[in-house]
């Protein structure tokens, strides 16, 4: 179990102090994933090296199964936390075999010959995630997101019961990054691990993440449930400005647009209106029932306004900019 | 790494036993076979005794300085680009070159005062040796002093590469005040030979050239673990400062004797990892470490059996055979791998 007992991060600038994390107190168990919530340079990445032991000031604040990780050798925290940066390395000629095989480091001899049992979780941490595809490739020709599951590998091998991973998600594409997620998820639950990472992807990270810890990047700091801390408001708190907006009924960020002058009112199929009301309000056109010019949505995907009908949305769009209103 | 591996491992041994024997057989003096034969054989009845000389005295010597000299610094070279994670690092990179320099051209601006010119030439032979390796110390723990103040590798380099111009700028003064052939002394010196060895120095170049190599050997889990980068082999449960010290000392017995014996040996340290990652593709360090040091040594073999040059009556210097035969070489192994690509 982790504890993070009155954990203190600041950073000097040029001898003016900046506290970024303050008397942070906070726990996960086995099984449980924890998604780090902020702007940028609220101190993640820097927690995240605070709970992996490379921050000798914060050695007494992380506690594992309530002792201090400074009374830890360094050989025996390798065996309970592993620790994935956000850069990628690329090492010419390296196998992905070989690459995840370095996880098991810290269990070799001091020559780092691989033994039939250090081979056979090699193998076992491509086939828990389905890559094993990929184990004879070359490191450098993977996508990125081959690249972070082999990565996942890696920290498999290692064998910890937590695992801390910095913006995972940072380079993948979309469908990418809820795979990713979602592997996050399972892997917590099936292998009763404690998962902690950094993420931007605010609206896919709740939805994966058992608990998320918001942080403020002034020493305050949110920690809980992700929907406890949705329903108590602090996702708006923390990312709310003139711009963009969390909505606490659907977990979706809102962005509002300048608005223009111009307005009109939408009647008929809904989902038509949904998606031609993003489209107005990407153009300035503001959406309102008061309007006197109206535009009819048919469910067959048509649109009428006047004694026009339209079959592309973009005609519409070309005939609204024609008239005046 | 597999069973071809060790099949390469096998061929080279070989390599470096054919290699070795030429550069017993071959020289400026012609010796026969039957005589070689004989000599080994115990036999040395039929030989004469110049012949004998200069086999047990010189050639048997220069092949062992060869092969444990190359080996030292193609292992120091693979030490230090595994460590900076820098291709273009090499064992020179540190210094340990230029201090070398300084401490020999000290010692030479000291031998124009009349007291030394007195003294028995194995005096002049011991003091070149040992105010080599006192000049590459001297710069290692200097280098090693400052480090403890920079977390970064880059400013570590930077300062190796400071140190040696400000050196090098130190020698240069030095051989500006020498005298011409001390300054032809010390030019000699740096073009580098293995030749300049005897049993006496042998017995220190081997036991010391093993003691640096078991103790890089002790580093392969950490060298390996280099790869991902100084932070993620922290997480892997290595100990960054122990590994460094221990790298450094490795690096500057095995660089630091080999210059002070052979001279500042250019091009092996640098090429042969290259040249072994090329060959082999990846492997652990439990392999590149013993590859690189073989490979060292065979190159080295190979070079001094070039610089001896079997078809005339000159010695060529060993730097200049070095660079000439070697890149293009490993030019050549570049070319070829991006084409297989």
């Amino acid at each position: 179990m982790l504890h993070l007992n009155d954990l203190h991060i600041s950073f000097d600038i040029k001898g003016v102090k900046r506290k970024l994390i303050s008397g942070l107190e906070m726990e996960l168990k086995p099984g449980e994933n924890l998604v780090l919530l902020g702007r940028n340079g609220v101190g993640k990445s820097s927690l995240l090296k605070a709970i992996s032991g490379k921050m000798e000031a914060c050695l007494d604040a992380v506690l594992w199964n309530g002792k201090a990780i400074r009374g830890i050798a360094q050989q025996d925290l390798a065996k309970k936390i592993a620790w994935i940066p956000t850069t990628r390395v690329d090492i010419p000629y390296l196998k992905a075999f070989d690459y995840a095989a370095l996880g098991r480091l810290p269990y070799l001899s001091f020559h780092g010959r691989l033994k039939e049992l250090d081979r056979k979780m090699v193998e076992d941490a491509f086939v828990k995630l389905h890559i094993q595809e990929l184990k004879t490739r070359d490191l450098n020709q993977l996508s990125d997101g081959e690249f972070q599951k082999v990565q996942i590998a890696r920290a498999l091998c290692q064998d910890t019961p937590l695992i801390l991973l910095d913006e995972p998600s940072a380079f993948l594409d979309y469908p990418s990054k809820v795979d990713l997620f979602s592997l996050l998820n399972r892997l917590a639950k099936q292998e009763n691990k404690m998962i902690i990472y950094s993420t931007h992807d605010l609206d896919l990270a709740w939805r994966f993440a058992q608990k998320t810890l918001l942080l403020a990047g002034d020493g305050s700091y949110n920690f809980g449930l992700s929907e406890q801390l949705i329903l108590d408001g602090h996702f708006n708190r923390y990312f709310d400005d003139e711009f963009i907006r969390f909505n606490g009924e659907d977990g979706h960020f809102e962005f509002d647009f300048s608005k223009g002058s111009r307005s009109l009112k939408l009647t008929g199929d809904k989902k038509l209106i949904f998606w031609t009301s993003q489209a107005m309000a990407k153009a300035g056109i503001e959406v309102q029932d008061t309007s006197e010019i109206e535009v009819h949505c048919f469910s067959e995907g048509e649109w009428g306004i006047q004694d026009q009908k339209f079959k592309k949305l973009i005609d519409l769009m070309n005939f609204l900019n024609t008239l005046i209103f | 790494m597999n069973k071809t591996a060790f099949i390469k491992l096998g061929t080279l041994v070989l390599l470096i036993l054919a290699l070795f024997i030429a550069d017993i057989k071959w020289g400026s003096v012609a010796i026969s076979w039957d005589e070689l034969l004989s000599l080994f054989g115990n036999d040395a009845a039929g030989v004469s005794k110049s012949h004998q000389l200069i086999i047990w005295d010189y050639r048997l010597p220069k092949a062992l300085t060869a092969l444990f000299g190359g080996g030292a610094l193609a292992v120091g070279g693979l030490l230090m680009q595994s460590y900076f994670k820098n291709p273009l690092a090499g064992p020179y990179v540190l210094g340990i070159g230029s201090g070398a320099s300084l401490g020999v051209a000290i010692f030479l601006m000291g031998m124009q005062s009349s007291w030394m010119l007195n003294m028995p030439e194995a005096f002049q032979n011991v003091g070149m040796v040992f105010s080599a390796f006192g000049g590459a110390v001297s710069i290692l723990l200097l280098i090693g002093f400052l480090s403890i103040r920079f977390k970064s590798d880059i400013s570590l380099l930077l300062l190796g590469l400071m140190l040696s111009y400000f050196v090098t700028a130190l020698v240069s003064l030095l051989q500006f005040w020498a005298d011409a052939d001390i300054v032809k002394q010390f030019v000699v010196w740096g073009m580098g030979t293995f030749g300049k060895t005897d049993w006496t120095s042998l017995k220190i170049i081997i036991p010391l050239t093993l003691l640096g190599l078991v103790l890089a050997y002790s580093q392969v889990r950490a060298l390996d673990a280099f790869y991902l980068g100084r932070e993620e082999a922290e997480s892997l449960g290595i100990s960054i400062r122990r590994s460094r010290t221990i790298i450094m000392v490795a690096t500057g017995l095995l660089v630091g004797l080999t210059t002070a014996y052979c001279g500042p040996v250019a091009f092996l340290g640098l090429a042969v990892p290259h040249f072994v990652r090329l060959a082999y593709g990846y492997a652990g360090h439990r392999w590149l470490l013993p590859l690189c040091f073989l490979s060292g040594g065979a190159l080295a073999l190979l070079f001094d059996l070039i610089s001896q040059n079997p078809f005339g009556d000159s010695i060529l210097p060993l730097n200049t055979i070095a660079s000439i035969v070697g890149a293009p070489t490993i030019i050549y192994l570049l070319f070829k791998n991006y084409q297989m690509k």
